[in-house]
Order: C-alpha cells, then structure tokens, then sequence
C-alpha cells in the first residue's frame, strides 16, 4: 500500500514534466500526510535545515568557480593547451574528465561538488570541440562519484563515527578501488570512442612535440589554481568547504590578470551560478521531502530487517542487500540512504563476517551508485542543470548507465579479491 | 554569493594570521546559502530551467499538450501551495521565540522570511501560467532552449 | 501497536545497548498484548536532535530519546540547565539530579511532550588531544587552535583567552589531520567513535563533565491516550532503565580502560592540566552559566537558582 502510493504519486506526478523537484516533494507531503498523522509540517523543517549548511555551501561555489574560468576564456586556453596531448588517444579530452574528477575527489568530499565543478567547465568547453553531449555528461556524471571513494570522503566519515570503525583504515581503502574503477571508466571510454569514433572528434591540429609542451606551458595559472586549492586543504590552510572560497578568490584573481574577466562578466557567472544553484537545490529541496516522509516511517530498516530474518545464506543476503540499496538508490540522495540504512545493514553484515572495513568501502559502492539512478540521483540533476537541459534527465541517466555497470562489476570484483581494498589499510596499520 | 566568499575567506585567514576564529562564520554561511537558493527559486522557475523528467510528457505532447500543461501547473501549485500554508505557523513560531542561530545568536525569522515569500512567489508564477497571464513553459524540445555558456565571450586563442 | 523509538546515539554507544534492553523489557511485559517498541538507532529516522520538539509533540514518531542541551534553539532555557563542565563531581551529580529531572519535566510538559522516563549519562573526563606535542597548560593552549563542540565552550574559553572554534564531530578528524586545528577537546571514551588515537599523538586530562541525563519523551496526546496497562509496563521499564544507567561506580575504571587502549595505539598521555588551570577553568564555566541563564531569560535565571540550591552553592 505505502509503495503503491509513492509509485503512483511520483510517477503520475513527474510524468506532467512538471520540475522534478515539485513532483518528489508533493508525493513525500502526501505519504507524511496519509502515514505520519498528518505532519506535513516537518517537511518545512527539513527543507530549511537542508540548505541551512555550510559544508553545502561548496557546491555554489566550485559552480560559481568555473563560471569564472569559462567566462573570462580562462578554461578555454587551457583545453586548447591539453587538446593536442590527447589528440591521438581514442576518447580524447574525454579522459580528462575522468583523471580531473579523479583529483578533484581526492581533495573534496562529495561527489555532487566534484560534478559541479569539473562540470561546469568541462562540459561547454568540449560541446565547443565537437564531442557528443551525451558522452561527455555521462563521462561527468560517472566520474564525479569518485569523489565519495576517494579520500576525504564524506561518506566514510559517517560511515566511520557510525560504526565506530576507523576512519584511516576507510580512507586508506577507498584508494585503490576508487583509482580502479576510474581506470576502468578510462578504459571504456577508450573502447567507446574506437567504435563509435563520432562521439570523440580526433583534434585535426598535429603539432610537432615541443609545441605540444610549449601549449602545456600555458596552462600554469590554471595548475597555480588546482594546485592552491588542494594545497590549502592538505597544508591545514582551510577545509574542503573553505577550500572552494578560496579556490573563487583565486579563480578571479587569475581570470582578471591572465584572462579576460570583467566586472561585468564577473556579475553574469555569478547571476548565472545562482541560478544553476537554485536548479539543483530544488531537486535536493524535493527530494529531501521525499526522504524525509519515507525515513520517519523506518522502511528501508524493515525491510533489511526481513533479510537479516531470512535466514539465508551470506552470498544471497549480500546479493539482497545490494539489490534494496539499487532499489532505494532511486528513491533517495546517498548519504540520507546510508545514515537510513546502516544501523541495519552494518551488524548484519558484521553478523555474516565480512570485514567491517570493506563492508565501507561496499557501501560507498552502492551508494555512487545511488548518486547516478534516476529519478533522485543528485549527480544527474547537476548535470541537467549544468547543461541547462540540452540534455534532459533521462538522457544524463541513460548516459550513464556503463558507470553503473563499472560500479556493480567493481562489487562483484570486490567480493572475489577483498584484498584490493583491504591491502593498504593492513600495510599502513 | 559574494559575502559567502568573503566571509570564508575572511575566516581562513582570521584563523591562520590573527589566531582569533570568527564564530559567525557557518551560521551566517548557511543562512545566507539558504536565502540564496531562496531567492533563485523563483527567477528559475519563471525562466522555466528546472530539471524535469520530459520523457512522458514530450511523448503526450501531440494530443494532450494542453491537458499535460495544466496537471503539471496543477502540481507545482499544489506543492508550492501546501508548503506555504504549513511554512506560515512555522516563520510565526520563529517569530513569537525570537529564535536565534545556535553559535551566532543571530535572530533567524528575518532569514527564515525568505522560505515562504519564495514559495508564494512560485506559486503566483504557477498561477500565472495556468491563467494565461505568463506564456507557457516552453517544452523541453531539446536544442530549442539557450546553450548553457552564453558562450559569447570573445575566445582568447592561443597561439599554437 | 508498533511504537518507534527515536535513539539518535549510535548503536554501538553502551546507552544504546540499555535503551534496547529497555525496548525489550516493555515487549516481553507486554507479549500478551498486542504493542510493541522497535528501536531505530543512529538517528535513522531522518530527525535531526535539535528538532524533536518540533516533531514529538506532533505524534509523528511515537517515542524519541532527547537531550535537553541540543534542543536550546526552540527552548533555551532547557540548554542552561546543565552547563558543559558546571558540575563535575559524583556528589554534585547525585544532588543536582532530582531537581534537574523536576526541571525537565516541568519544561517538557510546556511542550506537550510527556517524560515517561531518563537515561543517565555516565560522568566523563575531558582530555585535550593533540597532534604535534602535549599541551597540558592553559598557557600553551593559548597558543594552539583548539576544535570544540559546543557553544558553551567556545564562551568560557575565550574567557580564559583560548582560541577555541566549534567543529562539528564528523569534521574533526580531517581537521586535526590536516592542521586546520591543533588540538580537540574530546571524551577518551568515545575517542575511538571519530578515530582521534589516528590523529593525535597526544593527550592530557582537563575537566571532569557531569553531563544531563536523557528523557524519553512521548506526545500527551498520544500517551494519554494509551491503554494503562501499556503505560505501566513503560514506565515500570523506564525505572529499570534509569536505576541501570544512573551508576557511576565503574566511570573511572571505564576511563582508565579507554586512556590505556588509547595509549596502546600510540597516544602520549602528558600530566593532567595543573590544579590551578583547572580552577580558573571552573570560575569561566560558571560565569558562562550565568551569561547563558540570563541570555535565556524567561524560567532559565529560576532553573539556575533551583540547581545552585541543590549544589550548596
Ligand atoms: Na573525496
Ligand atoms: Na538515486
């Protein structure tokens, strides 16, 4: 009864192409009204409190962040500098997507910052050079979940303070898994763009090798910035969320000195952050509701708790579990799902004797996965955004979809060879 | 945006060069954060960039397109609506503790004003595309809409 | 009936163990009925602590552990009550606590929310850990970047001219290991919870913490309109569950326990903050008190009294 209410509200609801934010917060007022005793007014807390956070507050800015490197040709220099290095791989600056993704999750902790921020630079800049729109947001879309693997991660930390385990030891396993699977996306990317050369335009220029070099020589104020901004983090300069105020005033400073940044300009990135801010915070505003009027009721728990009753065997009641996270993944933001579900799942899993650690470094898995399915995948809402639409929701998710098979191969590679987790915590502890 | 920026920044170096942190700083960030996404809730809605699941509704267009138009107003109000009419006893609430930010001691119903103004003021939007007064959304034809990067800006080319 | 209990303490807190027996005692009183309370750890519910008296009251979750220091935006007199360090021996505790039980009581009823019960704190000792050397002084704490977690503390150490910045716990590790802070003030008890044995290298003892004890607190509405004989089986549970908790005989032990498993893992334990820091510690708490008593307002100047009298202060 309760799902067939959520189905039927949200899908009839999103279906009138109605913002999809409208359609996730009306179908959690309806399930608060009909299951909590009417108490719709939470929903009102949980949308102030949601917004009402500084570690949020990285997200405008890594956008705002590259609206000024776009705007004053800043970034424009700097792929035409990179373009002709990757000018004989198949994929291209694609690729780039992935390695500055996967650097920029080394130094923030969430994934939605680091699709904000790689994205809304990489995006405009490549559609310029001719590469497939679709190709290019799933590349995005795939890459920015990284950020959660990588450490710091914001997942791990909740996961660590949780569980009691030791946050080290997390961080130390996301390593290895998080640089495979984005080898593993470089991979396919690569087999992509040599059967389907169209999606990734060869760059006609062949410059001889020291030009090349001379280009890359180019881009030093664009690695001053990356440089400054993770510099900062690892230095104890400031935090991940400080980071991103200072990685702006140092974007500016850059883009008036060695680009073109006007004021004027400097107020249209600006206008045009907020706006694509207030895009995402919509669908975050929505969904938040949604979660809210689900967590309350204590689903997701009781139906881990079935599994954990079911007395089955621990390969099939890992395969359940992953299974319900892909469910409610579609449902919920990552992070809401894993604080839901973990007072559950952690014992049970504990209980069947997989190590706490990798059933972190799992988790944080599933919960990517969760980033990047539709129709609350906060990842693919980025990217619409960041596209203005030109590509719909459903296209970033269908885009995506080979990220999500990496994903789950990668747990099912896991499973067989803990050890690629596991190994490096166990060196360095 | 810009005080955000400056405030952080400000608070980095407080912390590093004069050793005094400033305590403000993550209260008056989020609530500024807040009042932001507050305010450009209802200029995205108005400028029709929201993100949406088109998949459906492109597919009724044809026949339906006046129909689809008018359940999907009808849900925006009835959100908006209803967030309002229980936001107003919570701003009221707010107002008659003179609730203040926990670290900050900043009074919070003057920021806490923005939630329901921006909800009423997308609602009136909604209200106005249901009456005629605003022209429709226009549908999510896909190339149909403004590329992203006004990406006018004049390209500085390197010289390789 | 099924009632949910709100508990937004980890699962693997020892408090939370007891709130389950807890759970389990009213089931078992009550397996001839049909009722039933399901436990939801770790804040699963999606309810943030400094909003349950905006929710209990309303009857969207049936039952909800609170603690009154997080619930001073809605109510602040209820976060002047117990003031982090105010109160630091056994003695004191076992005085204050009925009053401060009475308090709560009165104040929650205000808010519609029957207590149906308490969950005693244990007493902590609050250690300094730090990362690059021992700081075991007032003196060498003013020179470092010190992680708090309240904003009590951030006033009385800005009395005693301490830099302190209010970091929340998920955050800290990160921050003490990139040097955003130097030092944090935490509980060795829980040290383990945020990993800080990863972080620091050392630690030094400086204030004993009585904390306030937890209420389990349930709508009037909904509690009385509950079968008697189910409210029996509650409260009789909830007295077991406080007579359980309300212990402090193994609190030092426990302590000594964690230092030493700290120690095993590489952390220096210094000489403990000086008598004499310690006083002028306890003279800024009890300043900040009062600010706080007064900044309140309303019943708070009233509720300070009632706890001084008890203390004999
Ligand atoms: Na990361
Ligand atoms: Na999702």
């Amino acid at each position: 009864m309760f799902w067939t209410t959520l189905l039927g509200v949200l899908v009839a609801s999103a279906a009138t192409g109605v913002a999809l934010g409208a359609a996730l917060g009306l179908t959690g007022l309806i399930l608060l009204q009909v299951y909590s005793n009417g108490a719709t007014a939470l929903a009102v807390d949980a949308i102030w409190n949601v917004f009402n956070s500084f570690t949020l507050s990285a997200v405008p800015l890594f956008i705002l962040l590259g609206e000024i490197l776009l705007r004053s040709g800043v970034s424009n220099r700097a792929y035409a500098a990179f373009a002709p290095v990757f000018s004989k791989v198949p994929g291209g600056l694609l690729h780039t997507n992935i390695a500055v993704c996967t650097m920029f999750g080394a130094v923030s902790g969430s994934s939605l910052s680091t699709a904000a921020a790689v994205g809304s630079v990489a995006y405009p800049e490549m559609t310029r050079r001719g590469y497939d729109k679709d190709v290019i947001v799933g590349s995005l879309a795939g890459g920015g979940t990284l950020g959660l693997l990588i450490p710091p991660s914001l997942s791990f930390l909740i996961f660590g303070a949780l569980t009691e385990t030791s946050i080290g030891r997390l961080f130390m396993a996301g390593i290895v898994p998080g640089l495979l699977i984005g080898a593993a996306f470089m991979a396919y990317i690569f087999v992509k763009a040599l059967r389907h050369p169209h999606v990734a335009p060869r760059e006609q220029v062949h410059l001889p090798f020291i030009a090349v070099v001379r280009g890359l020589g180019q881009v030093w104020p664009l690695l001053l910035l990356i440089l400054a901004v993770i510099g900062s983090i690892i230095g104890g300069l400031a935090t991940p969320t400080e980071a991103a105020a200072l990685g702006v005033v140092l974007a500016t400073i850059i883009s008036f000195l060695w680009g073109d940044l006007t004021i004027k300009k400097l107020g249209e990135a600006i206008f045009h952050a907020t706006l694509l801010f207030s895009a995402i915070g919509f669908v975050v505003l929505g969904a938040t509701v949604l979660a809210q009027s689900v967590s309350i009721l204590g689903v997701p728990q009781q139906i881990l708790n079935g599994v954990a009753d079911s007395g089955l065997d621990r390969y099939t009641i890992l395969l359940l579990v992953v299974l319900i996270y892909l469910v409610l993944g579609c449902f919920f933001d990552g992070l809401s799902l894993m604080i839901m579900t973990l007072p559950v799942v952690f014992p049970l899993l504990v209980g069947l004797d997989y190590d706490p650690i990798w059933i972190g470094v799992m988790i944080t898995i599933v919960i990517e996965i969760g980033q990047v399915t539709p129709p609350v995948g906060l990842n693919l809402s980025v990217l619409a955004s960041l596209t203005n639409n030109e590509v719909s929701l459903g296209r970033v998710a269908r885009a995506t979809v080979p990220y999500w098979v990496i994903h789950l191969l990668a747990i099912g590679v896991l499973k067989l060879f803990p050890a690629i987790a596991l190994f490096l915590p166990d060196l360095l502890f | 945006m810009i005080v955000i920026v400056g405030l952080v920044t400000t608070s980095v170096i407080m912390r590093r060069v004069a050793g005094s942190p400033l305590h403000i700083t993550e209260d008056v960030v989020g609530l500024l954060l807040s009042a932001m996404l507050f305010l450009g809730l209802p200029l995205v809605t108005l400028r029709a960039q929201h993100v949406r699941v088109s998949i459906v509704s492109n597919a009724l267009e044809p026949r339906f397109g006046g129909a689809v138009h008018v359940a999907a107003v009808l849900v925006g109000m009835t959100f908006f609506g209803w967030i309002f009419i229980k936001a107003m006893p919570w701003l009221e609430f707010a107002w008659q503790r003179n609730l203040k930010t926990e670290t900050a001691r900043l009074l919070l119903y003057p920021w806490m004003t923005a939630l329901p103004l921006s909800v009423g003021l997308t609602w009136v939007i909604f209200a106005a595309r249901l009456t005629g007064l605003l022209e429709r959304e226009r549908n999510v034809s896909l190339e149909a809409l403004p590329k992203v990067s006004t990406a006018e800006t004049d390209i500085v080319k390197t010289d390789s | 009936d099924e009632w949910r209990l709100n508990n937004f303490l980890p699962e693997t807190r020892p408090e939370s163990a007891q709130i389950e027996k807890f759970a389990e005692d009213v089931n078992t009183a009550l397996a001839e009925k049909d009722f039933s309370i399901e436990v939801y750890h770790g804040g699963s519910l999606g309810l943030p602590n400094t909003d349950l008296l905006r929710v209990v009251p309303t009857g969207a979750v049936e039952m909800s552990l609170m603690w009154a220091n997080y619930l001073g935006r809605d109510a602040p007199a209820l976060g002047s009550v117990f003031v982090q360090g105010a109160i630091s021996t056994v003695d004191e505790l076992t005085d204050v606590l009925p009053v401060a039980q009475e308090i709560y009581e009165e104040e929650y009823s205000e808010w519609d929310v029957t207590t149906v019960g308490f969950v005693a704190i244990p007493t902590l000792s609050v250690s300094v850990f730090c990362r690059d050397e021992p700081v075991n002084t007032l003196e060498d704490l003013r020179n470092v970047k010190l992680r708090v977690w309240a904003r009590e503390q951030v006033e009385t150490f800005e009395r005693l001219g301490v830099a302190a910045q209010i970091i929340p716990q998920e955050e800290t590790y990160v921050a003490l290991r990139t040097g955003v802070v130097d030092c944090a003030l935490y509980p060795a008890l829980y040290a383990k919870t945020i990993s800080l044995q990863e972080v620091t290298g050392y630690a030094s003892f400086l204030y004993p913490m009585a904390s306030a004890p937890y209420a389990l607190g349930v709508s009037d509405a909904l509690w009385e309109s509950t079968d008697p004989e189910i409210r029996d089986a509650i409260t009789q549970a909830a007295d077991d569950l406080w007579d359980r908790t309300n212990q402090y005989d193994a609190d030092i032990e426990n302590e000594m326990a964690a230092r030493e498993s700290l120690a095993e893992e590489g952390i220096v334990w210094s000489e403990d903050f000086p008598e004499s820091d310690r006083a002028l510690f306890v003279e800024a708490v009890s300043e900040t008190w009062k600010m706080l008593a007064e900044e309140a307002g309303g019943n708070a100047l009233d509720y300070r009294e009632r706890m001084l009298t008890a203390l004999g202060r």
